[in-house]
């Protein structure tokens, strides 16, 4: 799942235990956070702010160290009041592990249910996060779903082996699995990738977008 | 990604981004979208249509090309230049000689370009015309010989006369 600078994120209702948000960069810029600790805000006024700590010595560091996680805490909050969490990059991350109570930018629960597939597509291991695009397009095409996100950020993924596996595994979906709503998906993520005139995204897309012409051309 | 190109009310980034997709994907089927989009009022628009347009390489736009030489866009001129030279064929090096001898109205970096783009034919059909250059186009010459040496691996001067005796 790949941020903006600034990216807002809804953290889910049940806190009755603090919850690590781990994150990892797969770019080959290293990253800090620009601040060391973050508020929380709630649309419910009675309700305090609270501070979510952030480990001081905390850097990001290149691609393939395997120490270079950043844990960020909500310690602090229990409360049951949905709050969103404005976090301050500056460079995209990629979520590691989504823990079942965050609820991705698009709005979409990352369940319990999902998470054992999420959380291959997730690592930092190339073989599992195919295994996991592998495991979402099944369900794309068996059961109807509709394009989950991760299969369309797949295709801007840093290692070429997911991004043929997701590109050519959409391009053979069956037209059932791709009808009018999934095309317009795929397309507006297209779209969006090359509007950004991001780099790190446009140069990955580059090399599959042309496995995708079969749904892209209307 | 023709209809998101084709809608005029929608935002400029996003029909350049469609120009640019349609162009990667090959569609061939946008070809005659992008040459009415090459000549949009919006320099960035057109300039997107027309890159989309090179790298469909389309054979069927050949004669757009042709007319695009004379895009009010130097960029865009250059760029159809370029094109015409990765489609090849004989229309295409007609076009590129009457850049090269000022038969059409062209600058000297549409020149400086057609001069490459020979390089892409034959070595029968470029050299004879580069050496013509060499002999009609003192401003291109040193160009020229460097295209000739790099196509024939002679080391041969700029000297039009030393080229032909060699032809021959």
């Amino acid at each position: 799942m790949v941020f903006d600078q600034q990216t807002s994120l809804s953290v889910g209702p049940l806190f009755s235990q603090p919850i690590p948000l781990t994150f990892e960069t797969p770019y080959m810029h290293p990253y800090e956070p620009t601040e060391k600790s973050v508020s929380t805000h709630s649309d419910n006024e009675s309700e305090p702010s609270h501070e979510i700590s952030i480990d001081p010595d905390t850097v990001i560091s290149q691609e393939g160290e395997t120490d270079s996680d950043i844990i960020w805490e909500t310690s602090g909050l229990g409360s049951s009041v949905e709050r969103s969490v404005q976090l301050l990059l500056d460079s995209p991350v990629i979520w590691e592990r989504p823990d079942p109570h965050v609820i991705t930018e698009s709005g979409r629960a990352v369940g319990e249910s999902h998470s054992a597939m999420m959380g291959q597509v997730y690592s930092m291991d190339v073989q599992a996060r195919v295994r996991g695009v592998e495991a979402m397009l099944s369900r794309v095409a068996e059961e109807n779903q509709p394009l989950p996100d991760e299969l369309l950020w797949a295709l801007a993924d840093s290692s070429e082996s997911v991004r043929t596996t997701a590109a050519s595994g959409i391009q053979n979906l069956p037209p059932s699995a791709m009808g009018a709503a999934a095309q317009q998906r795929l397309s507006e993520y297209i779209l969006s990738v090359y509007a950004s005139m991001d780099a790190n995204l446009i140069a990955p897309v580059d090399d599959v977008l042309p496995y995708l012409r079969r749904w892209l051309t209307q | 990604m023709t209809t998101t190109l084709e809608n005029s009310t929608e935002v400029l980034t996003r029909r350049r981004a469609a120009a640019y997709a349609l162009g990667k994907m090959k569609v061939d089927e946008a070809a005659e979208l992008l040459v009415r989009g090459v000549w949009a009022d919006d320099p960035l628009l057109s300039w997107s249509c027309a890159e989309g347009l090179h790298m469909l390489e389309s054979t069927a736009v050949l004669g757009d090309w042709v007319n695009i030489l004379q895009h009010p866009q130097d960029t865009i001129r250059i760029l159809a230049v370029s094109a015409l030279g990765r489609i090849g064929g004989p229309e295409a090096l007609r076009a590129l000689r009457a850049i090269l001898f000022g038969e059409m109205e062209s600058d000297y970096n549409m020149q400086l370009q057609a001069l490459q783009a020979i390089t892409n034919y034959s070595q029968c059909e470029a050299v004879p015309i580069l050496i013509e250059v060499l002999e009609q186009s003192p401003r291109l010459r040193s160009t020229a010989a460097n295209f000739l040496r790099q196509i024939t691996n002679q080391e041969i001067g700029d000297h039009p006369d030393d080229w032909r005796q060699w032809y021959q």
